[in-house]
């Protein structure tokens, strides 16, 4: 019997991208396309089930053998730190990770520099990186609201377009780094599964 | 009946098979002198130690790590050979709370040679495969792998291509990742050469037999690491048995090889060991050792839940108000449970456990239910 290869999506615009980068390369599920409310979608012909969770949550499943493996984006690898194996870069949904602030936003190094972000992982090691002194303010939606009511000089935050930023009078004061979707692999599955993830991850990472 | 739990089968079970390879149990104390671990940091794979004060003051550690109290106590000119059976104080991993987590290894500290690390190997794989017939075993089928790195390869690939000693960590991390891409970026800015870089990014992904290796053997050394791998692999002679760069020990402790276990069912390595030959040297002893630790806990994490039930059979009784009556109870009680059965006798009425069967007793009759 050929052993299922369990895949973690991301919900939203990454995963069905993502979903048909896997069709593309033989593991396709027709039935997920299906406007239901079904969480596990299998294909026990291509050896494959997928499932749909939260973004942030894919490496938990993976991390914890629930999935195979699972697509997310690499702001996730770096805040949660998680013990899997990052395979590859997909080179899709890509954005990056920046500090941005009122237009007339001025760094005042006397004083901590109060940051509002959901990323406290990556704000804290990027600040400790050129020796800031911060206050990290956790918010878990809407940052931006933060250096707009004057609760904190910046936010630390994923930015695609920069059309929020722009609409609410921020703009990036610095990129922390570039971000893009990842393959990543738990790490005890990769060895009973090798081949499969081997062949998935040279047709993903074939980039066009 | 099933008395032992998986866990307690298997840790039976592979007692016996260490005694029979002349390893004696090591028994020890539960604390150690904090200051021993300070010392030692790295060699820990937590930072996180639970601290207290002695009577005199002075500063005492619960054993996150039972490796480095053997290696401070093995006799020097001798070969130790010991496992043990203890507890360990972690953070876990997943709550992040401190956890008491039950632990077994083997260690042989001395004259280390190619014999005694083939036994270990032997040893390692043995167990890995007794947790996995033992515990993960689904319609007779378990699935299981010993996996083999050598710190000395990676060691001197890095050295022959001129990796700086402040990219060394980056790529460590990064094969620990098996992320080849990111492994080409921090050499491509370290500058090393183009081939040096696809080489050490290829030792990322590498997962497979001593025979696919030489593409990637840049000097002597790496021949005569080539020739290790070839000889523990035969050696061992298991279809099991990979070479995986992305295993990755601290190199200032670790030297030779290392190895992980894994079995299908467990989301992450049960069992972890190497050559620690330059923990000795920094603790000034000229030895060689080489060991592995069994991770326990992630047997009953994972593996199956059991039987649903608390007993196999109740026996129920309405009144017990002469002497007759009681013996009459446990003489029907002792029936089953000479038989092989679990067997509780409650009050009828009484709130119950879950049984299998439940037997009303009314003195002569008993009635299944």
């Amino acid at each position: 019997m050929k052993k299922m290869l369990k895949v973690a999506l991301p919900k939203g615009r990454l995963g069905e991208k993502a979903y048909k980068m896997f069709a593309d390369a033989g593991y396709d599920c027709p039935s997920i396309l299906e406007n239901n409310r079904k969480l596990i979608f299998e294909n026990e012909e291509a050896g494959v089930s997928f499932f749909w969770v939260k973004p942030s949550d894919v490496a938990i499943y993976v991390e914890h053998g629930a999935a195979d493996i699972g697509i997310v984006g690499k702001d996730i690898l770096l805040e949660y730190e998680p013990d899997v194996f990052d395979l590859c870069d997909l080179g899709m949904g890509k954005c990056r990770v920046a500090v941005a602030g009122k237009k007339d936003f001025h760094d005042n190094p006397e004083r901590s520099l109060k940051v509002a972000t959901k990323f406290v992982n990556i704000t804290k090691n990027y600040y400790s990186s050129i020796g800031r002194n911060i206050e990290i303010f956790k918010l878990n939606g809407s940052i931006e609201l933060a250096p707009i009511l004057g609760m904190t000089d910046v936010i630390v935050d994923i930015v695609e377009t920069g059309t929020t930023l722009k609409e609410n009078n921020l703009e990036v004061i610095t990129e922390i780094m570039p971000i893009s979707a990842h393959l990543i692999a738990n790490k005890a599955s990769y060895r009973f599964k090798t081949e499969d993830i081997d062949i998935l991850k040279r047709e993903l990472s074939k980039k066009d | 009946m099933k008395i032992f739990t998986e866990s307690e089968e298997i840790i039976y079970k592979l007692r016996e098979l260490y005694e029979k390879y002349g390893y004696r149990r090591f028994k020890m104390s539960k604390f150690e002198e904090y200051d021993f671990y300070m010392e030692y940091k790295k060699f820990l794979t937590t930072q996180n130690i639970i601290s207290f004060n002695d009577l005199d003051g002075s500063l005492l550690a619960l054993k996150p790590d039972i490796t480095l109290s053997i290696a401070k106590n093995a006799p020097e000119g001798e070969n130790t050979k010991v496992y043990y059976n203890e507890n360990v104080y972690r953070v876990s991993h997943n709550i992040h709370e401190y956890k008491e987590i039950p632990q077994m290894g083997v260690e042989y500290i001395g004259d280390v040679d190619i014999f005694a690390e083939c036994e270990l190997l032997r040893l390692a794989h043995e167990s890995v495969q007794e947790i996995a017939k033992t515990a993960f075993a689904k319609g007779g089928e378990y699935a299981y792998s010993l996996d083999i790195s050598h710190m000395g390869f990676i060691s001197a690939l890095l050295s022959h291509y001129g990796v700086s000693d402040g990219a060394r960590a980056d790529v460590l991390e990064r094969l620990g990742k098996k992320d080849g891409e990111g492994i080409l970026k921090i050499c491509e800015g370290d500058g090393v050469c183009k081939e040096g870089a696809e080489k050490i990014a290829s030792l990322a992904e590498f997962h497979g037999s001593y025979r696919e290796l030489s593409p990637l053997s840049v000097n002597e050394e790496t021949e005569k690491i080539i020739k290790e791998l070839e000889t523990v692999t035969n050696t061992l002679g298991s279809k099991m048995v990979h070479i995986d760069f992305s295993i990755v020990n601290d190199m200032s402790y670790y030297n030779g090889i290392v190895f992980q276990g894994f079995v299908e069912g467990i989301p992450r390595n049960v069992l972890s060991g190497g050559r620690y030959g330059n923990l000795l040297a920094k603790m000034g002893k000229n030895a060689s050792a080489c060991g592995f630790a069994l991770y326990l806990d992630l047997i009953e994490l994972y593996g199956e839940a059991g039987e649903h039930f608390d007993a196999d059979i109740i026996i129920l009784y309405n009144d017990v108000e002469t002497t007759e009556k009681i013996k009459a109870i446990e003489e029907a009680a002792n029936f089953y449970r000479e038989n092989g059965f679990r067997v509780i006798v409650a009050k009828k009425g009484a709130l119950l456990p879950k049984a299998k069967k439940i037997i009303e007793f009314d003195g002569e009759k008993e009635v299944l239910v």
